[in-house]
This record gives C-alpha cells, sequence and structure tokens, in this order.
C-alpha cells in the first residue's frame, strides 16, 4: 500500500465569480520513503492539493488515503490526530512571531500535552538537527529567511512526523538557502524515512532531490514519474515547457529555430566528445543554443539545445543516439 | 463665591479621582471579562473564521452595533432599570459602573474582533496543521499573535470610559465629570473646572503613556 493514496481528487471553489474548479480527476500514489515532487506554475493547482492531504482543505470528491486511512472517514478529532503525523512547512514559515524560537518548536509538544521542561529538551533535539540550537532565545523576527524555514522545519519534526508535506518552501529563499534548506530535507528523509512531498514551481527544486515528479496545469497531473526519465523525455506540453527554461528564461526565444533538438548526456557519455566528433564525421557545423549541466537525482547530467541548420541531419542524430545521448526536437 | 483655596481644590478633587478611577478601571476590567470571549466568537463565528456561523455572527454582530450606536447619556437613562435591578441603586460609583461596563462590553468586544483578525491567516493555517484544535488557537495563537494589539486597543478603550465616567458625573455618579459640572458649571468656579480637566487628561495621558510601552515591550516582531 502506498503511503498516500490521491484517488480521483477534484475540488471546486465556489467564489463570488462562480465556480473555479481548482483540481480535476487528481490520481497519485506516493511511497513510503520517497520525496515526491508536485511542480506547476501559478494556479495550477498544487498549493490546493497539498491541503487536500491532510484535509486543510477537503476535496469535493475523491479520496485521500494517508497511511491507509481514507482521511474522509475521520471525524474532527481524529483528523487532527493523523495531522500530527503529517507535518507541513511553508513559503512565509508562518512561525509564532511573539514567541521565541524555542517556544515555537515546543507548540506541537505542548499540543500533545507534553509539558514544560521536558518539552523544551525535545525542542531543544530538534534545534539540534536543523543546526539553529543556538538561536533558541532568539525571535524570529531576529533570524534570516533560512533559518526561520529551518526553525518551521524543527517545528515540523516535532511531532514525530511520518510525512513532510514542503508548500513552496524555498521560495522565498535565495538560490545558496534553497541548497541547503533542499541538503536538509534530503537528509531528514535518509535518516528518519520520513516521506516528504514538495510542491514548488521550480524545476531546479525537483532535479535536486525529488525521486518522483507529478507535473500539473489546470487542476490536472499532466505528467507523472520518475524525475530522471521525465527530466530526459518530458512528454507533456507544460513538462517540456518546464524543464526547457529550467533557470534561463530566455532560452525559449532563441530556439524557435526549426532544426534545433535538445540533447540530454549522462555521466557514461561525458566521457566522449560526441558533439566534436559528430562535427569532424559529417563536416557539417552546428550551432549551440545554450548548454548546461545539472545535478539530477544525485548524478551529472548535461544538457544542450543545438541547431543543425539546414537540410538532412538525421545522420548527425543517430550519431548521436548511438552513442547513448537522448536526442529530441525542439517545438 | 467664585474662587476656592488649593487645598478646598484638592480636598474635592482628591476623593473624586479615586471614584473616578475606581468607576472606570471597574467597569473596563468588566467590560474585558465580557467583551474578551464575545470578540472571539465574533472573530471565529466570521465568515472567514475558524467556525463560521451566519446566524451567530449577525444576531452578535447587529447586537454590537446596537449599543455601539447608542449615546452613552441615553444609554445612561434608558438601562436605569436594569441598573437599579443589580446593584439596587442608580447613584453614586455602583450606579455608574453598570451603565459604563454595558456601554464598554460592545466597544471592547469589536477591538478584540479587529485585534484577533489582524493575526496572519498562515500561522493560523500552520497551527491547523500540526493538529489544534479552536480553543488551543485562540489560546496559544490568536491571542499570543494579537497581544501588542490589544494592548493598544485598552489605551483606546480606557480613554473612551475616562469620558463616558464624566458623562455619569451628571446623574449623580460623582467623579471628576460631576466636579467640573456641579463646581465649574454651575457654580462658575473656573478653578474647579480645569483642575477636573487637568488631573483627567494626566490620567488619560499616562495610561496612552503606560499602554504603548507595554504594547512595544510585548511586540516581538
Amino acid at each position: 500500500m502506498s503511503e498516500i493514496e490521491i484517488r480521483d481528487v477534484s475540488k471546486v471553489f465556489e467564489t463570488d465569480e462562480g465556480k473555479v474548479q481548482a483540481l480535476s480527476h487528481v490520481n497519485i500514489n506516493i511511497e513510503k520513503g520517497d520525496i515526491f515532487g508536485i511542480i506547476g506554475m501559478s494556479g495550477a493547482g498544487k498549493s490546493t492539493l497539498v491541503r487536500c492531504l491532510n484535509f486543510l482543505e477537503q476535496p469535493t470528491s475523491g479520496e485521500v488515503i494517508v497511511r491507509g486511512q481514507n482521511l474522509k472517514d475521520l471525524n474532527e478529532k481524529q483528523l487532527r490526530q493523523a495531522r500530527t503525523k503529517i507535518s507541513m512547512i511553508f513559503q512565509n514559515f508562518n512561525l509564532l512571531m511573539q514567541k521565541t524560537v524555542l517556544d515555537n518548536v515546543c507548540f506541537p509538544l505542548k499540543l500533545a500535552g507534553i509539558k514544560g521542561e521536558e518539552a523544551k529538551k525535545k525542542a531543544r533535539e530538534y534545534l539540534e538537527i536543523v543546526g539553529l540550537a543556538d538561536k533558541a532565545k532568539n525571535y524570529p523576527a531576529m533570524l534570516s529567511g533560512g533559518q526561520r524555514q529551518r526553525v518551521a522545519i524543527a517545528r515540523a519534526l516535532a511531532s514525530k512526523p511520518e510525512i513532510l508535506l514542503c508548500d513552496e518552501a524555498t521560495s522565498a529563499l535565495d538560490p545558496a538557502t534553497t541548497s541547503q534548506i533542499l541538503a536538509l530535507l534530503k537528509r531528514i528523509n535518509k535518516e528518519m524515512g520520513i516521506t516528504i512531498v514538495i510542491i514548488t514551481h521550480q524545476m531546479s527544486v525537483i532535479q535536486d532531490i525529488c525521486d518522483n515528479v507529478a507535473i500539473m496545469e489546470n487542476g490536472q497531473v499532466q505528467e507523472i514519474g520518475n524525475v530522471e526519465e521525465i527530466f530526459a523525455h518530458p512528454k507533456s506540453a507544460v513538462g517540456k515547457r518546464l524543464i526547457l527554461n529550467v533557470e534561463n528564461k530566455n532560452t525559449a526565444a532563441s530556439i524557435e529555430s526549426h532544426h534545433a533538438y535538445r540533447i540530454v548526456f549522462n555521466e557514461q557519455s561525458a566521457f566522449e566528445p560526441v558533439i566534436a566528433n559528430m562535427i569532424l564525421t559529417f563536416n557539417k557545423p552546428v550551432n549551440i543554443l545554450m548548454a548546461d549541466t545539472k545535478n539530477v537525482g544525485g548524478q551529472a547530467k548535461g544538457e544542450m539545445i543545438i541547431d543543425f541548420g539546414d537540410g538532412d541531419h538525421l545522420e548527425q542524430i543517430h550519431f548521436l543516439k548511438e552513442r547513448g545521448l537522448d536526442v529530441e526536437e525542439v517545438e | 463665591m467664585n474662587s476656592m483655596s488649593l487645598t478646598e481644590i484638592l480636598s474635592i478633587i482628591g476623593p473624586e479621582t479615586v471614584n473616578t478611577l475606581i468607576m472606570v478601571i471597574v467597569s473596563t476590567v468588566l467590560g474585558y471579562v465580557f467583551g474578551i470571549p464575545l470578540g472571539i466568537i465574533l472573530t471565529l463565528t466570521d465568515e472567514r473564521g475558524l467556525k463560521p456561523n451566519k446566524t451567530i455572527y449577525f444576531i452578535l454582530d447587529f447586537i454590537v452595533n446596537v449599543f455601539r450606536s447608542i449615546p452613552f447619556i441615553i444609554l445612561l437613562v434608558w438601562i436605569l432599570p436594569f441598573t437599579r435591578a443589580i446593584v439596587h441603586t442608580t447613584l453614586g460609583v455602583p450606579g455608574a459602573i453598570v451603565p459604563l461596563t454595558v456601554s464598554a462590553i460592545p466597544f471592547i468586544a469589536r477591538m478584540i474582533e479587529q485585534s484577533l483578525k489582524e493575526v496572519d491567516p498562515g500561522v493560523i493555517e500552520a497551527a491547523k496543521s500540526m493538529g489544534a484544535n479552536t480553543f488551543q488557537i485562540v489560546i496559544h495563537v490568536l491571542l499570543v499573535e494579537a497581544r501588542s494589539s490589544l494592548v493598544l486597543g485598552t489605551t483606546i478603550v480606557f480613554a473612551s470610559i475616562v469620558g463616558y465616567a464624566a458623562m455619569a458625573g451628571t446623574v449623580g455618579a460623582g467623579g471628576l465629570g460631576d466636579v467640573a459640572i456641579r463646581y465649574g458649571y454651575q457654580r462658575y468656579i473656573a478653578s474647579m473646572m480645569y483642575a477636573s480637566i487637568i488631573v483627567t487628561v494626566i490620567i488619560v495621558q499616562l495610561f496612552q503613556l503606560v499602554g504603548n510601552y507595554l504594547a512595544k515591550r510585548v511586540d516581538k516582531r
């Protein structure tokens, strides 16, 4: 059984301007110990979806089964109990600004009926894990964004959750801080076996730490699967758009050419100077429109968009594919 | 006799200042005792609150508005029978505390509602995601996060009630307002008028200063 099963979930919001379909017929299975990414542009429905996983939003139809419990069948008290095992962190950290860092981490412990010194002792252990033991007496206002998110993570861990939901948890942070937070999440996943669900609009976040990904648009899942596979062969239109636009929105404009191909290298194919050999073999120049290397799921991946110019270039493509590269025409 | 010695002035102003303080402090405290729960219920039952309930919100909101729109001097007279039923008199400090409290409750409830609604919805959502129930959210999130704003609200409430208490003086409640009317207005003793005004201003100013200081002190944002 999957850790989280999302079965045919739809959500309709009634607003003053009429009905808005935020989610339609979403089906996702998330396995225990997975780091699962849900990516989409803003308005794709991903934030609504993640709130359906702890019933902060109740789906209009469909079922959410978390660790064998159908959330729909729980009464209010049981639901609150279930939520203590499904922690959540947020884009804006959502810390209690009037309480110290230590008291913030104590909060879920206090809710669980753990009192005074015992709660404080435990809270200090979690602050140790996120590397903020020395900030226990500070107030959140005195901390940087990255530190605040660490406090939020310590607070999320304090209830010993099985699942951690991250709602755009790095979107308010700079790239360096983002990497630190992602590294921390990865460590938590590895060392504590906590299943992590990450909502983001940043493809780099998905590439960095996710094992599997669902790509969403207009409230629907457009594509779902292993991150490496989807990165190499995005099938859906939105998937291609997200992956090609990674960190370089300008490239999209420059690849209007009709003979542009996207090539993905893996670690093996990086040993051979494939492009140079191809040019020497066929004696035809190519135009490199974009080149980049990325870390996808712990593996170095090279990505290049090249333009073969006019004329026949099937042989060149065959040459590249023979050498184990993923080649795909860019539309 | 249109002038009085300083000792005479002080001998009258002194006890009446105490009367004013008793009236204002007791009715403010009682006002909060009833106003806090009312303000919390208004916040919770609002359509964007934690326990939306249109009927309850509509009824309470209406009652609060009615009592807020009646000028205090009229409310004072209107509820005389109620006052008599509660404290068995309509005179003196006890007779003033009842109408002062009645007018303070809806005012305080509104101030509380306003302060609590300023709390970041994200923090409330976070508490919900941790499995907090509504009571826990009110106690550990709403009242804590809004505390600075609640303290500032108290200074406004206090200043208003000092004003109301002066009006209560006109119907025999005593206090500084009573002094200003009886000696200053009816007997043309300007020094008494000024003395009672000065003491009233000092009370309000002091309270405002303390309130501002506390509000800043408890705000950790």
